[in-house]
């Protein structure tokens, strides 16, 4: 369900794709093409609809193994540090590495 | 140049009636934008509001469409700044227009725009509308606008208006009832400035409510269907907007709780049934709490009474329309999924939830083709099993189990059976008519119910591995193949769990036991391709399994080495023998022999690829790792070299003979093998450190791969290397080249591939401005330069000082960083590299024109040089991290005062708007070091400040002045630099600080 008003988190901001629609809206602001008004807007178009796609979409999955070093649980954010990680990708490719830290946010919002 | 386009100001109504017309009509882009501006200036002028109102009495509906949004342009840019007369009237006139186009039965595109612009003008206008819908009603019923006082109109009036009006009329009543509630969700509720209008709607919705109401009893046939119609989305948009709102005012939301009952009635009409089901789903997924018990159990009376028999019927019948219905019942469930667990027996629809997801699972078809629901039934077992695992893991360990566990374990069973059914893969005949999209969604379905039974597997853990082996080997029995495939299936993604816990062993080995592995090795059974190479799979994935029970261990790869002869397995069973040699190379040292000569074998078969052949030399490169003492390896691996240099032969002859497509596939796949042989032979990470062999002598002793002897095999490897004088000139030949050189430089103890230094060295001397994959040469390079700068590690002053120079050649001949800006980068990554175990080898080697291409790097547009020479700056800039001579530290002062003004002019060029938002951060850093570390700092910036490059109209003088000022009292805090720098730069960009 759309829901107007609500808000989303902003994570996804410091992502490639969210750095470059940053620098866009610069472009086009600078450009006097567009409003920062309306480039404000367009972010929290992103910030909704990355998670949305990221959640529908998004097929390939990963598999991960790792000590778990540190974990909390703040303003309904997840946070895990996890050392000595081996992930399996599903096209078989396998890699490591030393420390992730993975954030997590609830996907759905749910109504209070 | 007059291309045609060109519009003249139009000079009365009448030709701005054509404009609008033609604006509607096909034409040239120019054309359209330049109607578009005529019309937009005189909607902004002063007579926009006359314009409007005369262009709403044409008889074209586009123009009348025109006036209404040039209305709303107006609200928009004048709106606040009305008079309380000129405010009123625009409302007169908008509610006028809209009651008599409505007498005239307006079509819904202008009077969706008239509710709209209505919308803009409750939001814009400095005068309070406390009643609208009530106005809009009251004016209908009178057949002109009328204008409630708000003092003696009661909201309860709009009950006795609405039955005098018709179905037109009630629906324009809903479409604004549902702008008001879309519009006034966009304007934030959290700032005073629109607290106002918030408290307004919680009035508003008292009308709403009792228009929804009226709508929801109008008769369900003919035309008063689509008022009802109109009535569920505006439902809808009222929730959403309720949603966010008023989370803790259950009287304003109870105006629209009341309404469940009437709204729940749509879902049993034909017509409305599919919009209904569509609308309670979304309510059910995304404001759960909006339903209180009583609501629920309508809800559950309804999904037992009325969806269920529906949906049984479409599942029995294959019916696509059956998919809304099954949303709604997955919805309902994941809403109630306390209840479904907890009270498995409730009279609330429990039982019958969980009945239905198991029908739906049990229903006929392959998932991605005919059956579209069961990959929906996923998230609902999902949100199941997560509840029961998140109850029982927050439970006291020493708390009973809750009494509800044992009905729970075999509903998951019962799942776990079903999703085993549902992934058979599909007959041969069924398989070839799929396209892309049924292969793709059965593929996404397998792994849908793998994931969840991961998840499953946390609670059932060993009697779910006994379920799926038994099921597997009862499949076995009665050779229904894709029943075994199925449950190996399952069994492979379980692998990691499973082998974690030792108590599983016993049942895994019933499947190691079975005739399984004989079955499938025997090739003149008629067994599907897939089930032997899913059972390959497994034994790959329970590699560590074999591993214990050596028993296995050589028939097993012996099996694997006859698959790899066979099409359509060859590649799982490559890729299974990889895993397996790698995971037991120990125990299979003793075979090594036997696996030599059954490579040599597989050259010869027709299922050699590149693929292949990579994947099982790097096998048995992992098998000869494990050899000891380490002279035992030199003889296997020469064997296995013997193979490649056949390869590097051959691509020399192609080449000879003209042919370079086939030279180019043996070139690079010897060299690809070779980095496979490489990769096999590292050291694996986990191998157990002796802690008390500290016997200094034996660490001086010098390695077997320092010998002579040893030396000769690396030769071996070296020589390999020549078949670049045929294929040098393509990237996958440097790629793997590069890859060989790399597989040695991250181990620690010298091995066969951890070459002389000179190799690397020697390679990027061959190399030019024009070599393909130039930047891969040079982060390998830099990779040596890194792993020789270690704590412990030998220094190589002559190599290092050989590569500066290589690299500082490939900077002349790129001339500046735009050139090529990857290589350029990744130059400037190698010489950073030098700091600080190597800072004198930089300065000896670098001229000033290397200094001056890094600094261009700073200031060009290209993101990944400017990146790596603010690297390099910052560097160079900060104190080094190791002891440095003093004459180094010298030539580090005299660069710094040579080129510190410079350095900061090129800063403030990306300052003042050169650099994107995403590159500020690392521009930041060379600024901030000196800010800290040069004292010259100070009076770079005020020059540099001063230059009229700098000059931007945006930014005075004094703007400039007072960066200076703050920029020099942030010296100390990182941290603020960056704020101002970011700042700064979004005043001279014109652009916003952030976005949030």
């Amino acid at each position: 369900m759309a829901q107007q008003g609500q808000s989303y988190y902003e994570l996804y901001r410091s992502t490639s794709v969210g750095m470059a629609l940053a620098d866009t809206l610069d472009d086009l602001i600078s450009s006097r093409r567009i409003e920062p008004q309306l480039a404000m807007r367009i972010m929290q178009n992103f910030d909704e609809s990355i998670a949305k796609v990221l959640n529908e979409k998004v097929k390939a999955r990963m598999t991960f193994k790792g000590h778990l070093d540190t974990y909390r649980f703040c303003d309904e954010v997840w946070t895990f540090i996890i050392k000595d990680i081996h992930f399996k990708m599903d096209n078989a490719h396998q890699f490591d590495a030393e420390k992730i830290k993975i954030v997590a946010c609830l996907a759905k919002e749910k109504a209070a | 140049m007059d291309d045609g386009t060109a519009i003249a100001a139009p000079q009365n109504v009448a030709e701005v009636e054509q404009l609008i017309q033609r604006l509607y009509k096909p034409g040239p882009a120019t054309l359209v934008k330049n109607i578009n501006d005529q019309l937009l200036q005189l909607q902004l002028s002063q007579d926009g509001w006359k314009l409007a109102d005369e262009l709403m009495a044409s008889d074209d509906a586009n123009v009348r469409f025109f006036a209404a949004l040039t209305f709303t342009v107006k609200l928009n840019n004048d709106g606040p700044t009305l008079d309380d007369d000129t405010a009123h009237s625009v409302q007169t006139r908008l509610i006028s227009w809209l009651v008599r186009l409505v007498q005239r039965g307006e079509g819904g595109l202008v009077c969706k725009k008239l509710c709209s612009t209505l919308t803009t003008y409750f939001l814009r206008s400095p005068l309070v509308w406390e009643h609208p819908l009530l106005s809009l009603a009251f004016s209908f019923q009178r057949g002109d606008a009328t204008i409630e006082s708000n003092t003696t109109r009661s909201a309860d009036e709009i009950r006795d208006i609405l039955p005098s009006l018709n179905e037109l009329q009630l629906r324009v009543l809903l479409w604004f009832a549902g702008a008001l509630a879309e519009e006034v969700s966009r304007v934030p509720a959290n700032t005073p400035a629109h607290a106002n209008l918030h408290t307004q709607m919680e009035n508003i919705v008292k009308d709403a409510s009792v228009l929804m109401q009226w709508a929801f009893q109008q008769q369900s046939t003919g035309s008063a269907s689509a008022v009802r119609a109109e009535a569920l989305r505006t439902y809808l948009t009222w929730i959403n907007y309720a949603q966010p709102v008023w989370p803790r005012n259950p009287d304003a939301l109870q105006y629209l709780r009341s309404l469940i009952g009437q709204a729940s009635q749509c879902l049993f009409d034909e017509d409305l049934s599919s919009e209904a089901l569509d609308i309670f789903r979304d309510i059910l997924e995304s404001y759960t709490t909006f339903f209180q018990p009583s609501h629920m159990e309508m809800l559950a009376a309804i999904v037992h009474n009325h969806i269920r028999p529906k949906l049984q019927q479409a599942l029995l019948e294959q019916d696509p329309d059956g998919l809304p219905l099954a949303q709604l019942v997955i919805a309902f469930g994941c809403a109630n999924i306390q209840q479904v667990v907890e009270q498995p027996d409730s009279g609330s629809g429990s039982w019958t939830v969980v009945k239905l997801h198991f029908d739906i699972i049990e229903a006929q078809g392959y998932p991605g083709d005919e059956d579209q629901l069961s990959i929906q039934t996923i998230e609902f077992w999902n949100t199941y099993i997560e509840y029961v695992n998140d109850t029982l893991f927050s439970k006291d360990s020493d708390a009973p189990d809750p009494p509800w566990l044992y009905q729970t374990r075999d509903v998951l069973k019962q799942v776990v059976e079903l999703l085993w059914k549902k992934i058979w893969t599909p007959p041969n005949e069924v398989a070839k008519a799929w396209g892309d999209s049924e292969s793709e969604g059965f593929k996404e379905f397998r792994g849908d119910s793998t994931d969840l039974m991961l998840s499953i597997y946390v609670l059932l853990g060993k009697d779910m591995l006994q379920q799926l082996v038994t099921l597997a080997l009862r499949s076995l029995e009665a050779k229904q193949w894709r029943g075994v495939e199925a449950a190996l299936f399952c069994l492979n993604t379980l692998s990691d769990n499973v082998l974690e816990e030792s108590s599983s062993e016993d049942v895994v080995e019933e499947i190691f036991r079975s005739s399984l592995f004989r079955d499938i090795a025997d090739f003149s059974q008629n067994i599907p391709s897939q089930a032997r190479r899913t059972a390959i799979d497994l034994l790959g994935s329970y590699g560590q399994y074999i591993e214990r029970h050596a028993e296995f261990l050589p028939d097993t790869v012996r099996f694997l080495f006859a698959s790899l002869e066979m099409a359509g397995l060859a590649n799982a069973a490559a890729k299974s023998i990889a895993s397996l040699c790698s995971a037991c190379r120990v125990s299979l040292t003793t075979e090594l022999p036997g696996f030599l000569s059954q490579y040599q074998r597989f050259l010869e078969s027709k299922t050699c690829d590149p693929y292949t052949k990579e994947k099982v030399i790097g096998a048995i490169a992992a098998i000869i790792q494990a050899l000891s003492p380490e002279s035992a390896k030199a003889e296997p691996l020469r064997a296995l070299l013997v193979n490649i240099e056949k390869d590097v032969e051959s691509a020399k002859q192609y080449a000879a003979e003209g042919d370079l497509e086939m030279a180019e596939v043996m070139g690079v796949t010897s060299l690809e093998s070779l980095a496979s042989i490489g990769k096999g032979l590292q050291v694996p990470e986990d191998v157990p450190i002796d802690i008390y062999d500290d016997n200094e002598e034996q660490a001086k002793k010098p390695s077997y791969w320092e010998s002579a002897e040893g030396r000769e095999a690396q030769q071996q490897i070296v020589g390999c290397f020549s078949v670049l004088q045929v294929v040098g000139t393509y990237s996958a030949a440097i790629d793997a080249a590069c890859q060989v050189l790399r597989t040695g430089l991250t181990e620690s103890e010298p091995g066969p591939f951890v070459l002389p230094t000179s190799v690397t060295v020697n390679f990027v001397q061959q190399c030019s401005i024009n070599t393909p994959q130039l930047e891969t040469v040079l982060s390998t390079a830099g990779m040596m330069i890194t792993q020789h700068s270690r704590k412990d590690s030998k220094r190589i002053d002559e190599d290092v000082s050989s590569i500066s120079k290589a690299v500082a050649g490939f900077c002349e001949a790129l001339r500046q960083p735009d050139t090529d800006p990857t290589v350029a980068a990744e130059c400037i990554n190698v010489l950073s590299e030098l700091m600080p175990h190597y800072v004198h080898v930089l300065f000896e080697e670098m001229s000033a024109s290397t200094l001056t291409f890094i600094l261009a790097a700073v200031q060009g547009a290209d993101s990944m040089p400017k990146r790596t020479a603010c690297e390099f700056w910052t560097k160079l800039i900060k104190p080094q991290t190791a002891a440095i001579s003093e004459d180094a530290q010298q030539r580090i002062n005299q660069v710094m005062s040579s080129y510190g003004q410079q350095l900061v002019y090129s800063l403030l060029h990306q300052i003042r708007g050169q650099a994107q938002r995403s590159e500020l951060d690392y521009v930041c850093e060379p600024l901030k070091a000196l800010l800290l570390h040069q004292t010259g700092t100070q009076v770079w910036l005020q020059s540099a400040l001063a230059d009229e490059r700098f000059a931007i109209p945006r930014v005075t003088m004094n703007d400039r002045a007072m960066f200076l000022r703050q920029i020099m009292g942030s010296r100390s805090d990182g941290r603020k630099t960056k704020e101002l720098v970011k700042a700064f730069w979004a005043s001279c960009r014109g652009t916003v600080v952030s976005y949030g």
